[in-house]
């Protein structure tokens, strides 16, 4: 009841662990995510230091919340739903466009050594760089500039997540897909994504699958 | 008297300035759901204040004057704080599912926006209490000041933009004031007004409208290299012209298209759909990798309409084709003024009118007519324009788009996609309807959909489709990466082959709709919409209740996601607040008065005219929209008919004493032989007229609401002469349970023509009137 439902109350950090632990078993566990690796990078990361302070009470319910600016961190199930749809190894390299508090990039932290970022907005860029620090983070690398343009420095990429949803796919980022590259795009502004679109880069060809839920579509056409 | 009904006729002006003004104001600032509030929230103010008045009637008496000039004072101060309390205390609606401290910031606006109705509502019933004899005059004096305030606003707003006009309200308040008494006291108690006002001339930037951080202008403009280049007002609307590189905006472009897209301006309505203006004239690759350029392809040197292009994209992809004539028709004035100055030639095209005003006067035929895709995607769950009539997306609309074809001419509609299906999906059934209307005995074979991964186009052509279309359709979606959804005779496979869902969603609820079969299982409400109920984006079933209750304030949208679930709870929470403020002092103050003789019947009586009244009112503002062609027109257009005609109406009974029952006998049945002309023939008058430039139109329906607000005007002050005589005790209660049947029946109006249509809130509106004269007539005595 701490960190799901209506959570009027508000809650001291040291009190936080119960909540955390309940996010991973409740709200991401029990919808169908089994990644081990995932659960354990979602178990790991302090969600509570990536949000607002006045929301830190409600840093581990099931629900985006304001960072400012406009801006969401997204519900602690979609960030897992879109970083296991990455299906990331460990070594590889991964792109997220839309850096935001820096929540998502921290989770993909934990998992690949090769994180890139990309914020439009400056103040959110520069707070989430020295957050990310300040948590250890260090290799993470954010660069603030427009995420339509990828980040060709470091490209080719094996997976590319982005947080904000475009009425079309840019195409750098496609470019920047290295062969047999993910990536995980919305429709739907964000917090409120509709459906998610996974995107497979097989030579010339694209495939575009979409993905209600965690369910996966067992066949997929060539584009 | 004159100095009596004088400031009266300003503060009611001022009153109505400030409600229809706000309308505004939330349209830009926040989302629709807001400016709904604020005919419930007026009618509350002045529903406590005459119950407080009819409680203690003597309570301004003494030095009334001086009373009225303080009450005026009051208003001034309490109109310029409640903008600026909206707009700096800091609601966030998008959290108030589950951040208590939100509940507090609503009750905050709530309050500073009913204040002001509150002391306007004060100084009229103090008046009408201080002089019963010349109630006619006062009141006549409060509805035309009213009626007059609604056309201030219309001519104001692109002077004094947003918040100008709540200066001048406030001025014309403190005019009020100094005209009920000229003394430095009331100059005093507006104090703090005059500060306001001197800080507005001294920096304005203070006043300036605060948006939403979440709306598409709040958003563009953090980014960096943004500027704005130019912002305009009209009457209508609040355009922002904005250069950003981050501005790429491209709906129905093919993955298939490898380059960058064009440098692109961007220009936003009242804050929100972003829509792109093409910097340069468009390359052919760019263009020939739309979605929309499908029609093209199959008609070779069209003639082309394309309708409502906005920023201008479609009428750049069109202009890459060959082309017989292009017509473009831009019904926002100030888009059209924008964009014109962008492409040399585009006044020879543009018409700037509602599409259904210029194909009443253009009797030309179209190749292609094309309706582009001008608003943001919007979750379905939002319900963010569930509330709004759209006239575009109607069966008459598409009736007369189909009619302005040419033999073989198609018609392209494009819209976004969703999941469960809902946007498209409409369009198909409105298509199916319109082409059964029409004539056409089997419109699955005139009717074609595609789509990309995120927008869809439904095809709609004059003659059935061929092979050689469909063969060409095929190709073309084949080359784009497109993906079909639906002709005559498709086949499973054929479908869902390049952005694969995980079931062929669209091709199945297509092959429903085009069947005509029934779509109950269908997650949303796509079913087909008409000039009768014209909520194209209201897809609410009672069904989603639970899913939507189970997912409260875990997405990110206005209300936690409640979408239609919020209408009802403004129902409710205004039912609440009517029953504690305005019955509740009733109930404890003047409770005795309920043993007095017909007690009941009279309560009925004043509760069904003041939902009567309502009920018209608020239909009438939403029917008027597809005559008027913008919702503030009318809204002020009918407001200052009904208010201006009711007062005459109002007036013109001064002189029948002891014939009240006998009036009503008469005048209830000709209101509702008025009612029943509506239900039959307004729509068919609307057609009639509505290639008629806007000020004919405007005339004509002022002359069409003419008699009925006349009627309108006469049961109230005929009741409470009858129980001025019969139990003038129950007065306060008269006053009480009639200012809560406007609060709710506002609300009440709205869901009953979401749900039912417009038809049936006429009807209703009738069957209540009847109700009320009957319970009347019952009355024995006088």
């Amino acid at each position: 009841m701490i960190a799901t439902g209506i959570s009027w109350g508000m809650g001291e950090k040291s009190n936080l662990a119960p909540a955390h632990q309940e996010m991973v078993e409740i709200q991401i566990k029990r919808r169908g995510i089994t990644d081990k690796k995932v659960l354990q990078a979602m178990s790991k990361v302090p969600r509570h230091e990536f949000v607002l302070p006045h929301y830190t009470w409600a840093a581990y319910a099931d629900r985006p919340l304001p960072i400012g600016e406009g801006q969401t961190i997204s519900q602690p199930y979609i960030v897992a739903l879109m970083t296991g749809l990455l299906d990331l190894k460990s070594g590889q390299k991964v792109l997220e466009i839309g850096t935001g508090s820096g929540y998502q990039a921290a989770i993909l932290g934990e998992l690949v050594k090769d994180v890139y970022t990309v914020e439009i907005i400056e103040k959110l860029g520069k707070a989430a760089r020295a957050r990310l620090e300040r948590l250890g983070y260090k290799d993470i690398k954010v660069k603030i500039a427009d995420g339509y343009y990828g980040w060709e420095e470091y490209a080719p990429f094996d997976a590319i997540i982005v947080t904000a949803a475009p009425d079309h796919i840019p195409r750098p980022l496609i470019n920047q897909l290295k062969e047999g590259g993910r990536l995980i795009i919305p429709v739907g502004p964000p917090g409120s994504y509709q459906t998610l679109w996974r995107i497979k880069k097989k030579g010339e060809k694209i495939f575009m699958q979409n993905v209600s839920g965690v369910r996966f579509v067992p066949f997929l056409r060539k584009l | 008297m004159f100095l009596l009904c004088l400031p009266i006729f300003i503060i009611s002006a001022a009153s109505l300035i400030f409600e229809i003004g706000f309308t505004r104001i939330f349209s830009i600032k926040e989302w629709y759901h807001f400016a709904f509030m604020m005919a419930s929230v007026a009618m509350l103010g002045f529903g406590v204040a005459g119950s407080i008045l009819s409680i203690f009637p003597g309570i301004f008496k003494k030095n009334l004057f001086r009373n009225l000039a303080i009450l005026s004072s009051l208003f001034s101060v309490a109109s310029i704080a409640a903008y600026l309390i909206i707009n700096y205390v800091p609601f966030d609606s998008y959290v108030m599912a589950w951040d208590r401290s939100q509940i507090l910031y609503l009750f905050v606006h709530y309050l500073a926006l009913t204040l002001p109705f509150f002391f306007t509502g004060l100084i009229v019933s103090a008046a009408i209490a201080s002089y019963p004899e010349e109630v006619g005059k006062i009141y006549f004096s409060s509805l035309t000041g009213s009626g007059v305030g609604c056309l201030i606003v219309v001519l104001a707003l692109p002077l004094l933009r947003g918040s100008g006009l709540f200066i001048l309200t406030a001025i014309l308040a403190l005019g009020a004031a100094l005209l009920f008494k000229f003394k430095i006291k009331t100059l005093l108690i507006s104090l703090p007004a005059i500060i306001l006002m001197a800080i507005y001339l001294w920096n304005p930037v203070v006043f300036d409208i605060r948006p939403s951080p979440y709306k598409d202008l709040s958003q563009i403009l953090r980014y960096p290299q943004t500027r704005k280049l130019a912002e305009v007002w009209d009457a209508t609307s609040k355009i922002d012209l904005i250069e950003s590189s981050a501005i790429k905006r491209a709906p129905g472009l093919s993955l298939a298209y490898k380059k960058l897209p064009p440098e692109q301006l961007g220009i936003t309505i009242d804050g929100g759909n972003l829509s792109p203006i093409p910097k340069h004239p468009m390359e052919k690759e760019f263009a020939e990798s739309f979605l929309q350029i499908l029609p093209f392809k199959l008609k070779g040197n069209p003639s082309v309409l394309i309708v409502e292009p906005r920023g201008g994209l479609d009428v750049l992809l069109a202009r890459t084709q060959k082309l017989k004539s292009l017509a473009v028709v831009e019904s926002n004035p100030l888009v059209a003024e924008v964009v014109k100055d962008r492409y040399p030639d585009y006044t020879k095209v543009v018409s700037v009118s509602g599409v259904r005003n210029y194909l009443s006067r253009k009797k030309e035929s179209y190749d292609i007519v094309h309706l582009s895709l001008s608003d943001s995607f919007k979750p379905i769950t939002a319900g963010t324009y569930s509330l709004s009539e759209n006239y575009l997306y109607t069966e008459e609309s598409f009736e007369a788009l189909f009619k302005a074809l040419s033999e073989d001419g198609i018609l392209n509609v494009q819209r976004w996609l969703q999941l469960p299906p809902a946007e498209l999906p409409r369009v198909g059934s409105i298509a199916f309807k319109a082409l059964q209307k029409s004539g056409i005995a089997k419109p699955s074979a005139h009717i074609v959909v595609i789509r990309s991964w995120s927008v869809g186009s439904v095809l709609i052509k004059k003659t059935p489709w061929t092979s050689p279309d469909i063969a060409l359709i095929k190709e073309f979606c084949s080359k784009r990466s497109f993906d079909l959804v639906y002709y005559d005779g498709v086949k499973r496979e054929e479908v869902n082959l390049f952005s694969v869902l995980p079931e062929p969603y669209y091709y199945n609820i297509f092959s429903k709709i085009m069947k005509g079969e029934d779509l109950k299982d269908s997650a949303y409400d796509i079913s087909s919409v008409s000039d009768n109920k014209p909520f194209y984006f209201h897809f609410f079933k009672w069904k989603n209740l639970p899913s939507i209750l189970k997912n409260w304030g875990r997405t990110w949208q206005p209300f936690g996601g409640g979408g239609y679930i919020v209408l009802v709870l403004l129902l409710i929470i205004a039912t609440l607040i009517s029953v504690i403020f305005i019955l509740g002092p009733l109930y404890f103050l003047r409770r005795k008065q309920l043993n007095l003789p017909h007690k009941w019947r009279f309560l009925i009586y004043f509760f069904a005219i003041g939902l009567g009244y309502l009920f018209i009112e608020i239909l009438l503002m939403q029917k008027f929209i597809l005559f008027l062609g913008y919702p503030i027109y009318a809204l002020s257009i009918v407001l200052f008919s009904i208010l201006l005609f009711s007062g005459l109406g109002s007036l013109s009974m001064g002189g029948y004493r002891g014939e009240e029952k006998r009036i009503l006998s008469k005048v209830i049945p000709i209101l509702i032989i008025f009612l029943l002309i509506y239900l039959l023939f307004l729509d068919k008058f609307f057609y009639a007229l509505l290639g008629h430039g806007l000020l004919i139109r405007i005339m004509f329906s002022i002359l069409v609401l003419l008699p009925l607000g006349f009627v309108m005007g006469i049961p109230f002050p005929l009741g409470i002469r009858v129980v001025n005589k019969l139990s003038p005790e129950l007065i306060p209660w008269a006053w009480g349970v009639n200012g809560f049947a406007s609060v709710i029946s506002s609300i009440l109006a709205v869901m009953i023509a979401i749900s039912f249509g417009f038809s049936y809130v006429l009807i209703l509106a009738g069957v209540v009137y009847l109700v009320g004269l009957l319970v009347m007539l019952s009355i024995r005595g006088s």
